[in-house]
């Protein structure tokens, strides 16, 4: 009786075994998706990632100067959350998921690579309505370089040829920033080469619609932004690279910018907009406020509002915060004595900035003065101060007024030349202005031009020894990497603030 | 019958009465068995018996759960009167076992402990799991005063590194979900509801007894799920008896805050100051404060500033517009937002039945008021269990309860917006009165609060108003919910049962929160609806037949299927609320953000238990599993596993008259276990839409499509000795496990594009000892009664190995200090910055500037799990007194406390403000550091440290400075738990009332902290269920409870 009623019991239970494989199929998530949902996802992660209140506002803004804290103030003086750095090396890398209790929005690299890989492996299944794969490719891996950049920036050697590849190596190495570089104009080059000006773009880009000729331009004036940061360390290099990149056709107007356009509904608005409907922890600056009076330039309106209390009293003025004071100085001053970040910074359908126009000029600039391309650097500076001028008109301004501007002899190119400023420092302190907001770009462009400006922090810094030449590799990396973290510091020098990066020379 | 009686060709009747020794009283059920024979009887309501006896009958065998048994030789006798007497030998206790088979406990060859449901009843936690606590040897309880909040239990330490470490809750029979659904966020201290774990939901009205199976060896044959250990609970039930009984338990009990933290009061809000350091004057030439701060690092509180405070702005308030105060301190101003809580419960039972009928019908009303204002709470339960015998061979029983319970208004947690005790504890202007925080609404509506951006935006800059978050801000959650089984069984013969079993728990969880326009959030609506079910169907057939005169048998076959599913529907606005006060999702201001999600699982199992008994002193159990789980691949689904435990009772063959009880135990098991659904395959996360493009990313887990079960091995040895006729028994027991092969997600550098990885690794031991003694050292003639009960546990846990790559996993993180599981040490590791030492001198190492200097790397500062616990007791009873007391025990584990780092950071705390250090600084004792070593560690050449640093800097470094070595706390307590005094009116009393028993009880719970080593708050603080624990993020104060019970029989 018994057995017979455990073998009908276990006939019973091991017949239904069947349905396992459906009862465990995910109906939450899809198995598939179109090629045109992982770009869209990677070019707005990639975004709000360099654009946002923590990468942005209390790092690359404040390593730029543009903005100062005016509560909780240590990242201004160089003291970083270690959290911070940690989540942000996954977010460029691996993006956002809900692991770290947020909602998923969206992937950095992975998803770009997850791109180029379906358009390798399955070439069939995506080409057709989601954009040719040669372009698929060449979008994906210019967005990549694009990324990548802002890792090697902020932190110098870094995974990259055995990145995102976990199969393989899941403990990825760190390449030199130099490997690096080479790659990136290799990339690039490939990338250039390899769009189909009459096969169709990819489908799900926000940023240009899947107009190849303006993919293009952007990824050779990427090219030109690459090369040119290695300028110093491999001119040689750099100057083959500017000269293909101008050749093959780089931005020729605003109208070619690298935008990523938020819309006015979150999730999708500006993530400085999303954070500022609960948090105002950075107002502008001392730095580029007195930096923007003493050119009188008409970019202050744009960059910065006038104090509540001086609008309240009818006399508008322009007050900085103090850029690096303590805690309790930074605290002690009240938000409505000081220029907060303007309403059309804050929108919730602000622009974010891959690449401008104005920084292609000011890198041509550049480019003559080192000899690596003909033409006047003057002209090209003057080109980068009207498209940042042009790029930030709300409207007020004519080109009359860009043109007075360039005619003073604190702006004026030759002018300064002729005074004994170094180019570095006249295209230099330009680009900087012409940088608002791209914080990290604005502070490695400091680094490696040198051009002045900046101060040290009021109170004093809390880290290092001045203002950070690269930031410390997330503390992640020594538990999860180890091995390949300490060959990294090895060859890079000490995990510290004041580490020179391989193309930072002096 | 009808055959019996054919073949017993001459009858003799034989009739009487049982009684019981102790009482006197009838007793009804017993059964009356002729020996040798299945002819029998059982005694009616009037302990009667009437039965026909073969004429070469020779003796009748009497017995009853909890007597002993009685043989009388019938010798022609035609009544037979007996008194059976209550089994005090410990040796034939019946406790309930796996699958909730009744054992004699002296056959079980591991350890179990029971808890009679009579205590928890008196205790009257809303949480069941926190009346466990202190009372069971080798049970970590971390349980909450949160309200309706949630308790963990860790029964012999943590073996699963991600998996739930939660034992498997089974009322007769029925698994229970304990699920706790709470964030990640919510569970490391972040912010958020505790919503409570699931099994409160348990009635304690309703509860016969509690047992606690401890290792696998005891919950092997629950399969993966009794890996944790199982509490298994049995309800009460009717009986034969006459009429119907009426009981009626009502209890009343107010909590009342008592750990708070000590404040200063002698400085309240910054004032504002211009670039030469003075005091910015207003139009009134008053001095301004900074509302907009949340720190109490300003003026002084001595009068001496008049300013204008923040309730001072608004013309209709013409009270305070306009008006200057001093500044003056408000010391009890946290202590004054509680009230007194308030928890009412009634309960009514009815019971009844006869020989073949019996049921038990209850109703329990729980009503609770928190000590915060605005929260209720609301719990309706009633629970039904019946039996029939249809006939001589089957039998039906059934048991259903339905829980409804409706709470408005819990308390957030954690560092989250809408904690109070964020505010408070950790950024708060200290000068604040309560009192006038109460005026929180404008006439139109509005927020008024005292955290306003400046004098001229009223808007909240960090800080709602406390009272606009109680009142407006709140939330509201309902769960409904059905739980229990049908059972026939069908006597096929004497020695065969047959069982069939449906059982179920389904509920449909609603939670609603909130922020109104105007709060310092942006204004949100969510609302989230889960449906949760588990179905298991069984089918057992139980022998019991003897082998020999010597040899016992028992044992079971059978097979079991598991249907899991969990729906979960959850809506958020987007981009605030249109209309204020309206509180739906069609409310949004932009797109509502859906998750929309269900989960299904499936285990199909066959299992058999075999057990063996030799002459009553040697006994051998052996159990064996299989089980097929959906959530692993196919070739990889199935999984058996075994156990062998084995009891010698030498007491049986050895009997010194000192000697009660003495038996030996060994048990091993091995247990297997599946993992979470949709862990296999990868696919893609889909992601709100950009516009009209579709938006999914490649996830940041990679899943694994090669998955193996888990196994857990585990042995255990025990021995239980009792002494001088049971007045002094021990229950000693020494276990190790090991579990290995586990399921979980390990970090992986993110430049492999993921976060984590799925995969099979790791090896977690625990080895520890169990005590339990009891006593009764003092029983007189007059009924006086002492008894004292002891329980003390040691676990020692590693995590023995993680993967080849990975030496480290981080559970969860907040504010940069982690609690990991980190290779070679303990489970619960807390990690993260710490100070520099210097190994001569033992002190700290600052800088120049006499800030304390970091070391270069993480260390660890303590573990989440405790060193040892116990538990002590002591009852004391005369006639119808009785008083007991329980302390509860930990020594070890650790917190990390927020409340120290931002109350300090913030200047709140008391010791911000000792002497003279606002003006002098604090000078740290320490030495100087004088450059770094070969490996970058900072050294020290033992010059003492003279360089003061201000006392806002030293504050703020509790954070930037050495963050773990700061905040981290011993959180070893020493706890009053509870003193109960309870007292039986004398049956003279009452003869001539209807009440047949009247019982008055006085409880008091969580008294006194009698011993902590971690400064203003509880050492015990979970604000989850979950496996991170060890965060303190803004500790709701801890609440005594004082109560009393009114316990009605008719």
């Amino acid at each position: 009786m018994k057995y017979a009623a455990a073998f009908l019991m276990a006939g019973a239970v091991s017949a239904c075994t069947d349905n396992f494989d459906e009862i465990n199929t995910d109906p939450n998530q899809p198995p598939v998706v179109p090629t045109s949902a992982l770009l869209t996802s990677a070019q707005k992660q990639l975004m709000d990632h360099t654009w946002d209140a923590t990468m942005n506002g209390q790092q690359g803004m404040q390593l730029a100067q543009f903005w100062a804290s005016n509560q909780y103030s240590d990242e201004s003086r160089y003291a970083f959350r270690s959290a911070t750095i940690n989540n942000y090396w996954l977010y460029f890398y691996a993006g956002r998921g809900a692991l770290d209790g947020s909602t998923p929005n969206g992937g950095g690299m992975q998803d770009l690579n997850e791109i180029i890989r379906l358009n390798t492996e399955f070439p069939d299944e995506n080409a057709g309505s989601f954009g040719t794969n040669a372009n698929q490719i060449a979008v994906a891996n210019t967005l990549k370089v694009w990324i990548m950049q802002v890792v090697t920036d902020i932190w110098g050697n870094a995974p990259y040829s055995q990145a995102l590849n976990i199969d393989e190596y899941p403990n990825p190495a760190y390449d030199s920033q130099e490997d690096i570089y080479n790659t990136f104009l290799s990339q690039l080059t490939d990338a250039s080469n390899s769009v189909e000006l009459n096969g169709l773009g990819p489908a799900g880009d926000a940023i240009y619609s899947g107009d190849m000729m303006k993919w293009k331009k952007f990824i050779n004036s990427l090219k030109l932004r690459v090369a040119m940061r290695m300028a110093d360390a491999a001119p040689s290099v750099a100057q083959t690279a500017v000269a293909e990149a101008v050749e093959a056709g780089v931005f020729e107007s605003n109208d070619d910018n690298a935008l990523f356009p938020y819309l006015m509904n979150a999730p999708n608005n500006n993530p400085l907009n999303e954070n500022f409907k609960t948090r105002n922890d950075y107002a502008v600056s001392n730095i580029l406020i007195d930096k923007l009076q003493d050119l009188s330039d008409p970019r202050l309106a744009l960059y910065a509002a006038p104090t509540v209390n001086s609008v309240v009293a009818g006399t508008p003025e322009y007050v900085g915060e103090v850029y690096g004071l303590d805690e309790v100085n930074a605290a002690a001053t009240q938000n409505d004595d000081i220029s907060q970040r303007p309403a059309s910074i804050l929108a919730a359908d602000a622009p974010g900035i891959y690449m401008q126009y104005a920084e292609v000029a000011f890198l041509l600039a550049e480019a003559v003065e080192r000899g690596f391309i003909s033409g006047s650097a003057a002209d090209y500076y003057n080109m980068g101060v009207a498209a940042s001028m042009n790029y930030w008109n709300d409207g007020s301004l004519t080109q009359d007024d860009i043109d007075a501007y360039l005619a003073q002899p604190a702006v004026a190119y030759d002018a300064q030349i002729a005074a004994g400023t170094l180019w570095n420092e006249v295209i230099g302190q330009q680009k900087w202005l012409s940088l608002y907001m791209q914080g990290i770009e604005a502070w490695t462009e400091y680094r490696r031009l040198d051009f002045g400006v900046l101060q040290m922090p009021a109170d004093g810094v809390l880290d290092g020894t001045g203002i950070p030449l690269r930031i410390m590799y997330p503390l992640d990396e020594q538990s999860a990497n180890k091995a390949s973290y300490d060959a990294a510091v090895a060859a890079q020098g000490a995990d510290a603030l004041d580490t020179r990066l391989w193309w930072d020379t002096k | 019958m009808l055959a019996v009686s054919m073949g017993a060709w001459a009858q003799d009747i034989i009739s009487g009465t049982i009684s019981s020794t102790e009482s006197g009283e009838a007793l009804p059920g017993v059964n009356v068995i002729v020996k040798g024979t299945t002819q029998g009887t059982v005694t009616d309501v009037e302990g009667n018996y009437r039965l026909s006896v073969p004429q070469d009958a020779e003796i009748l065998t009497f017995s009853f759960i909890g007597l002993v048994s009685q043989e009388v030789a019938i010798n022609g006798q035609s009544v037979i009167n007996i008194k059976m007497a209550e089994d005090a030998k410990q040796l034939s206790e019946v406790v309930i076992t796996g699958l909730g088979m009744e054992r004699e406990e002296a056959s079980l060859g591991y350890s179990v402990q029971e808890v009679e449901g009579e205590s928890l009843v008196k205790a009257r936690e809303t949480n069941l799991v926190n009346s466990l606590a202190g009372r069971v040897a080798g049970v970590q309880i971390t349980g909450s005063s949160n309200f309706g909040g949630s308790s963990r239990i860790l029964i012999r330490g943590a073996n699963s590194i991600r998996g739930d470490n939660q034992p498997l809750f089974v009322v007769d029979g029925t698994p229970i979900d304990n699920s706790n659904f709470t964030t990640t966020n919510q569970a490391r201290g972040g912010g958020g509801y505790d919503y409570g774990n699931a099994a409160q939901d348990l009635n304690p009205d309703d509860i016969e007894s509690i047992t606690v199976l401890k290792g696998p060896a005891a919950s092997a044959i629950y399969g993966s799920r009794g890996s944790n250990g199982v509490i298994e609970i049995t309800t009460k039930k009717g009986s034969a008896r006459k009429g119907i009984g009426i009981s009626v338990n009502s209890g009343l009990s107010f909590q009342q805050v008592f750990v708070l933290p000590d404040y200063q009061n002698r400085y309240g809000a910054a004032l504002i100051r211009d670039a030469n350091g003075d005091p910015v004057l207003d139009d009134a030439g008053l001095p301004i404060i900074d509302h907009g701060l949340d720190g109490s690092w300003g003026a002084p509180l001595d009068g001496s500033i008049i300013t204008r405070h923040w309730d001072s702005f608004d013309e209709w308030d013409t009270g305070n517009f306009g008006q200057a105060r001093p500044m003056l301190p408000s010391p009890s101003n946290v202590e004054d937002f509680f009230r007194l809580g308030r928890t009412l419960n009634n309960n009514i039972s009815f019971s009844g039945g006869n020989e073949t009928a019996q049921f038990r019908l209850s109703y329990t009303n729980l009503s609770q008021q928190g000590t915060q204002e605005n929260s209720e709470l609301m719990r309706n339960t009633v629970n039904f269990s019946g039996s029939l015998k249809a006939t001589e061979k089957l039998t039906a029983r059934v048991t259903a309860n339905y829980i409804g319970s409706d709470v408005q208004g819990r308390p957030a947690t954690g560092y989250g917006d809408r904690n109070v005790m964020q505010a408070f504890n950790q950024w708060y202007q200290r000068q604040l009165d309560t009192d006038r925080l109460r005026n929180f609404r404008n006439p139109d509506g509005t927020q008024r609060t005292w955290n306003r951006k400046s004098q001229s935006d009223p808007t909240p800059n960090y800080f709602n108003n406390p009272f606009w978050d109680r009142y407006v801000n709140y939330q509201e959650d309902a769960r409904n919910r059905i739980f229990g089984n049908m059972a026939l069984s069908y006597e096929f013969t004497d020695w065969l049962t047959v069982t069939g079993r449906a059982m179920t728990d389904f509920y449909t969880d609603r939670r609603e929160e909130r922020a109104e326009i105007g709060s310092v959030e942006e204004p949100y609506y969510e609302e989230v609806v889960r449906q949760v079910s588990e179905s298991n169907f069984d089918l057992i057939a139980n022998v019991n037949t003897d082998i020999s005169d010597d040899i016992s048998f028992s044992g079971f076959v059978g097979g079991n299927i598991r249907l899991n599913s969990l729906y979960r529907n959850e809506a958020r606005t987007q981009d605030g609320l249109n209309i204020p006060g309206f509180f739906n999702i069609a409310n949004s201001g932009g797109n509502p953000r859906v998750d929309d999600y269900y989960e299904q699982k499936q285990v199909n199992s066959v299992f058999g238990s075999a057990s063996f008994g030799y002459r009553d002193f040697l006994y051998l159990d052996v159990t064996a599993r299989n089980d097929w789980s959906s959530t692993l691949p196919e070739g990889n689904n199935s999984y058996f596993y075994p156990s062998a435990t084995t009891s010698f009772v030498f007491s049986e063959l050895i009997n010194p008259s000192w000697l009660s009880l003495g038996k030996l135990r060994v048990g091993w098991a091995q247990v297997g276990n599946d993992t979470d659904p949709y862990r296999l395959a990868s696919t893609y996360v889909p992601i709100a839409n950009y516009g009209s493009f579709a938006n999914a990313t490649v996830p940041n887990s990679l899943n694994n499509a090669n998955l193996r079960p888990e196994i857990t091995t585990s042995w255990e040895v025990g021995a239980q000795l009792g002494f001088f006729n049971s007045r002094l028994n021990l229950d000693a027991t020494y276990y190790d496990s090991e579990t290995r092969d586990q399921i979980f997600a390990v970090d992986v550098s993110g430049a492999t594009g993921y976060q984590s990885r799925v995969v099979n690794a790791g090896r977690v031991t625990n080895q520890g000892v169990e005590l339990m003694l009891s006593g009764t050292p003092i029983a007189l003639p007059n009924s006086f009664r002492w008894d004292v009960a002891v329980n003390w546990a040691r676990n020692v846990n590693r995590v023995a190995e993680l993967t080849e790559d990975t030496k480290t996993i981080r559970l969860s993180s907040l504010f940069g200090v982690y609690v990991e599981a980190k290779e070679g040490e303990t489970y619960g590791s807390i990690t993260g910055p710490t100070i520099a030492v210097d190994p001569n001198t033992g002190k700290y190492i600052v800088d120049a500037n006499g800030r304390y200097v970091q070391e270069p790397e993480q260390g660890v500062v303590g573990s989440v799990l405790a060193d040892w616990t116990g538990g002590l007791s002591n009852t004391f009873s005369y006639k119808g007194l009785s008083l007991s007391a329980l302390i509860d025990v930990q020594q070890g584990g650790a917190l990390y406390s927020l409340t120290h780092m931002f109350g300090r950071y913030s200047g709140v705390l008391e010791e911000t403000a000792v002497g003279n250090i606002r003006e002098d600084g604090v000078v740290l004792d320490a030495v100087v550091q004088s450059g770094t070593n070969e490996d970058g560690y900072p050294i020290s050449d033992g010059t003492i440290n003279t360089v003061a640093v201000s006392a806002p800097r030293w504050g703020a470094d509790h954070y930037s400075r050495g963050r773990a070595t700061q905040n981290v706390f011993d959180a070893s307590f020493v706890k009053l738990r509870e003193v109960q005094f309870g007292y039986s009116l004398p049956t003279s009393f009452i003869e001539n009332s209807p009440f047949t028993n009247v019982t008055i009880s006085l409880v008091g719970r969580n008294l006194a902290i009698l011993h902590r080593n971690i400064p203003h708050v509880d050492p015990e603080g979970a604000v989850s269920s979950n496996n991170i624990q060890g965060f303190e993020g803004g500790q709701l104060p801890t609440e005594r409870s004082f109560g009393i019970n009114l316990n009605l029989k008719f």
